[in-house]
């Protein structure tokens, strides 16, 4: 049996190197965000937001934009036969698992990454509150990889995968989302940061992904039977 | 805070209860339909096999279900104890 | 869960409804706060208790075919959750009833059990999307079930983040059975509450009746097309014992 732990490093330098070489999604999900923001300024007729306004605007935008990364995850994979070699291969099948949610993970970190200075610098007039946000960001990351995984892998087989796919996450994630924007509504304080319930949210945001982490690690080998 | 008068309340609480009861009703009148069709499969069947053995008898060589079997799905589905 | 004894289930239904019914109208005292409009929640909170039960019953269901590979478990899980489907649009109809005679409005968003069950009444109603967009049968079951063990999990983690997010703004409206409730109520409650549970039993075993008739009717069809060289066929989990 190789050790889970190579069959895990190499399933996932394939995933980023592949994403790396046709930069695939990110770019549309970036442009996605950055469009949002601007319909939400005029939408919302507002140079600047703060408290559970700016949470709104960077929350929702992050899903969407995420859900149209999350589509595409195993597109690759079954394009190209992935399924059956991994099947075939000696490994521990929740390997695959843990190498997409983590490739997930790492996708969505690198949205964030660009997507996050670009809202604060639309809209927030401090950026005390980004740091915190890190926080959130990563524990909301964390949700999204393992439910965007699990998802994402039970839809790619069925004929309308990309509306499956927002179609089963959306209301999943709602918990998550309650939680984001809890915590993070205190921080866009316009008198800065209130830390106010910033732990218990933190707590339930971190409790869902513990919760959604074993439950896809328990069924996941079921997904890939044939 | 709002608050129904006591008689809207009446009509409330009752158009609760009715809304239950048709929905009861409504799911009596799919099933009603469910039965309906199932009653139609059946008769097909039915004539179907019916069909057959008539073909059987009148052309041995190709008897597709002899007497024997024929008779194997009609006691099934008497004795389908459902 | 087989169709035994539906006759006789179908008919202690029928009693306990309406014995809890006519409690309801014509025993329980008024209560003192919310008057007669309080008298919605002996038929909605059993609504939303048994399908909740029902959507996690589903859950179980689903593990438990991914667990044996028994079809008749997956058969379960689908009518579980089916029929909890249909009880949670009760649900919401006559909690917005309520909401209505309460508020003004027919939907109000401070009452937290309220909106979380519509948050978990969505994602089950994705349930059948997803399960005809994939037609392999056996892998339709096996995904259906992970859905349900999935869904049956969220269940509670969507409880908790709504009652979290309202309880810092409204306190809670809405007082169920626990605690503090009269005699009389509570015992009108759990009259009202067997009604309902037996109703959801009742009308899973009839699926279910329903089910394996149409499965052996269509086994019997298939076997008759086999034989005389014909065609036919549907996708549907059915259940052929």
């Amino acid at each position: 049996m190789t050790p889970s732990r190579t069959a895990f490093a190499a399933l996932l330098g394939k995933d980023l190197r592949t994403e790396l070489r046709t930069m695939r999604s990110l770019p549309a999900m970036v442009l996605f965000a950055v469009t949002t923001f601007i319909i939400f300024r005029y939408s919302l007729d507002r140079t600047t937001l703060e408290g559970s306004l700016a949470g709104g605007v960077l929350w929702t935008t992050l899903l969407f934009a995420s859900i149209l990364g999350i589509n595409r995850i195993f597109v690759s994979e079954l394009e190209e036969g992935g399924f059956d070699a991994i099947r075939l291969a000696p490994i521990d099948r929740t390997v695959l698992f843990t190498a997409k949610a983590s490739a997930l993970f790492i996708y969505l970190a690198v949205l964030q990454v660009i997507v996050v200075p670009v809202f604060a610098i639309f809209f927030l007039s401090d950026f005390s509150a980004l740091i915190p946000l890190v926080a959130v960001l990563l524990t909301v990351n964390l949700g999204f990889s393992v439910l965007g995984t699990l998802i994402s892998s039970m839809a790619v087989n069925s004929r309308a995968r990309d509306l499956l796919v927002p179609l089963l996450l959306l209301p999943l994630v709602v918990p998550l989302m309650i939680a984001a924007t809890g915590a993070s509504a205190g921080l866009f304080d316009a008198a800065g940061p209130d830390y106010d319930g910033f732990g218990s949210w933190l707590l339930v945001a971190g409790l869902y992904d513990g919760v959604f982490l074993l439950v896809g690690y328990a069924v996941f080998e079921f997904l890939l039977e044939d | 805070m709002f608050d129904a008068t006591p008689t809207d309340a009446v009509g409330y609480v009752f158009s609760a209860y009715l809304f239950f009861l048709l929905m009861v009703l409504l799911y009596i009148a799919i099933l009603g339909a469910k039965f309906q069709r199932i009653n139609r499969n059946l008769g097909e069947l039915l004539d179907d096999i019916k069909a057959d053995r008539n073909e059987a008898g009148d052309d041995p060589a190709k008897a597709p279900v002899t007497a024997a079997s024929a008779k194997e799905p009609e006691r099934a589905v008497e004795e389908s104890g459902v | 869960m087989t169709g035994r004894g539906l006759k006789t289930l179908s008919i202690a239904t029928l009693i306990t409804l309406m014995v809890g019914f006519a409690l309801v109208f014509l025993w329980v005292p008024m209560d003192a706060d919310q008057g007669f409009k309080q008298k919605i929640f002996y038929l909605h909170v059993p609504l939303a208790i048994v399908a909740l039960l029902g959507f996690v019953a589903g859950g179980i269901e689903g593990f438990r075919h991914l667990r044996s590979g028994d079809r008749r478990h997956d058969a379960n899980s689908y009518v579980f959750i089916h029929i909890s489907v249909t009880f949670g649009v009760a649900v919401l109809v006559t909690g917005a009833i309520w909401a209505k005679a309460s508020w003004g409005h027919w939907w109000v968003w401070d009452e937290p059990t309220l909106v979380s069950f519509l948050i978990v009444f969505l994602l089950y109603c994705t349930y059948y999307p997803f399960r005809y967009a994939i037609e392999d049968r056996d892998r339709q079951a096996r995904y259906a079930s992970v859905f349900a063990i999935t869904a049956g999990a969220f269940v509670p983690l969507n409880f908790m983040a709504v009652r979290m997010a309202e309880s810092v703004i409204h306190p809670r409206v809405f007082a169920t059975a626990e605690g503090g409730l009269p005699d009389s109520m509570l015992l009108t409650f759990l009259v009202c509450f067997a009604g309902i549970a037996m109703l959801w039993f009742t009308l899973v075993k009839t699926e279910m009746v329903g089910k394996r008739v149409s499965g052996q009717i269509s086994q019997l069809r298939r076997t008759l097309n086999e034989d005389a060289g014909r065609s036919g066929g549907r996708i549907a989990p059915s259940v052929e014992s």
